[in-house]
């Protein structure tokens, strides 16, 4: 399934260091979020992917090593995405 | 001309006619009713204020009746009329000086959206200011009296107003709200403050009203640059105490104490963000204003080195 942004939102960013907040213009909604979370919303409203593409693009991207366990924790960041109304998934 | 300078006998006049138009920060306000209480603390709390010419435009007319019918022999209300409606129900006729208050309040926040505006006291030392959000029973009030007392100036203690056009607060400068245990702290933290007569038994408990100095109602026009953001509370028995807090988080917790955040859209946003960015963020806990003052005091002249 691909991973895109949902097309009823329109993103605007704020961040203080590691800490990022949204504003999703679709909505009227403020998000808080951490820079993963921050990073792998940005990456999906660039390109719409699948998640093994997301894992591989942000863990070169972050130089992150381990590619299993960032599946997990970006499989949990998607959800969470998507229970927000941000993201959506469709079929290749 | 200042309200002062009309006597008790004139503004009540004009209460009971026309009105009386005076401005208190970026607002004219006609002020239309025939009841002492609203004379008396008037003449008292609003000497200061400036009278509005006339012909001057005026954004928002309250006027404050008593309830007609068989009230006027029975436990007699008031009645807060607003553009030929009651936004509110009537309170006891004892209440119609908070009820103006409160009705000023209303008409400022549900309809000057050319502000971002915030349930939160706000004051300022040397061009910058602290905002602190929070909600009833955290001690905001209080320690804004507090604050204001040893010379930080007045912005206000209750809507803090955001400019949509410059991002600067905008002064309002009205009479700070002091609510039950809090009255006995600042009488005996202040004396010399003036306090006009305690309304009892309203929804908020005992209340009474806190003259604003005449130096910051003059300086009423100077906005003032977002420097701080306090989330105060007051913990029985707490020593003084300030916690750096998350900006984001911060941001958030504002946008929840905004009146209009979600009205103005990307506008509120961007402006709340600004505020954020131009701030330190806080959590502050204390019992006494004592030791409360000079930790903002510190604050303030951290920033003049």
């Amino acid at each position: 399934m691909v991973r895109h942004l949902n097309a009823l939102t329109a993103l605007h960013w704020r961040h203080w260091d590691d800490e990022w907040v949204v504003f999703d213009a679709g909505s009227g909604q403020t998000h808080q979020m951490d820079t993963l979370t921050a990073v792998t919303l940005m990456v999906i409203e660039a390109t719409p992917m699948p998640l093994a593409d997301l894992v591989s693009q942000i863990a070169q991207e972050l130089q992150l090593p381990n590619e299993r366990e960032l599946d997990l924790v970006l499989s949990g960041i998607v959800q969470r995405l998507a229970s927000a109304g941000l993201i959506e998934s469709a079929a290749p | 001309m200042m309200l002062s300078q009309l006597g008790t006998h004139e503004v009540a006049r004009r209460l009971g006619n026309g009105g009386l138009a005076l401005r208190t920060g970026p607002f004219n306000f006609r002020i239309r009713s025939p009841i002492e209480a609203v004379t008396e603390g008037l003449a008292l709390l609003y000497a200061d204020y400036p009278l509005v010419d006339e012909n001057a435009f005026i954004d928002f007319t309250v006027t404050l009746e008593r309830s007609g019918g068989l009230r006027r022999w029975w436990r007699p209300q008031v009645q807060f009329t607003h553009d030929g409606g009651h936004p509110f129900v009537p309170l006891p006729v004892d209440h119609a000086f908070p009820l103006l208050e409160w009705a000023m309040n209303w008409c400022i926040s549900t309809q000057a959206h050319h502000f971002l505006i915030l349930h939160a006291a706000v004051m300022e030392r040397d061009g910058g200011a602290v905002i602190m959000p929070a909600p009833p029973g955290s001690g905001k009030s209080t320690l804004c009296a507090g604050l204001v007392s040893r010379g930080w100036r007045l912005l206000s203690d209750e809507l803090t107003l955001i400019s949509v056009a410059d991002g600067l607060i905008a002064p309002l400068a009205r009479p700070i709200s002091l609510k039950n245990q809090s009255l006995a702290v600042i009488r005996r933290f202040a004396p010399e403050a003036v306090l006009n007569q305690v309304t009892h038994d309203t929804s908020k408990g005992s209340v009474s009203h806190m003259k604003a100095r005449a130096a910051d109602v003059k300086r009423v026009a100077e906005p003032a640059r977002p420097r701080w953001v306090i989330f105060p509370k007051y913990m029985p028995g707490a020593d003084a105490s300030l916690t750096a807090r998350s900006k984001a988080n911060s941001m958030l917790e504002l946008g929840r104490n905004a009146f209009n955040y979600t009205l103005l859209g990307r506008t509120g946003f961007d402006i709340l963000a600004d505020v954020i960015e131009a701030s330190d963020c806080y959590d502050f806990t204390y019992s006494r204003l004592e030791q409360a003052v000079p930790l903002f005091d510190a604050l303030a002249a951290r920033e003049r080195t």
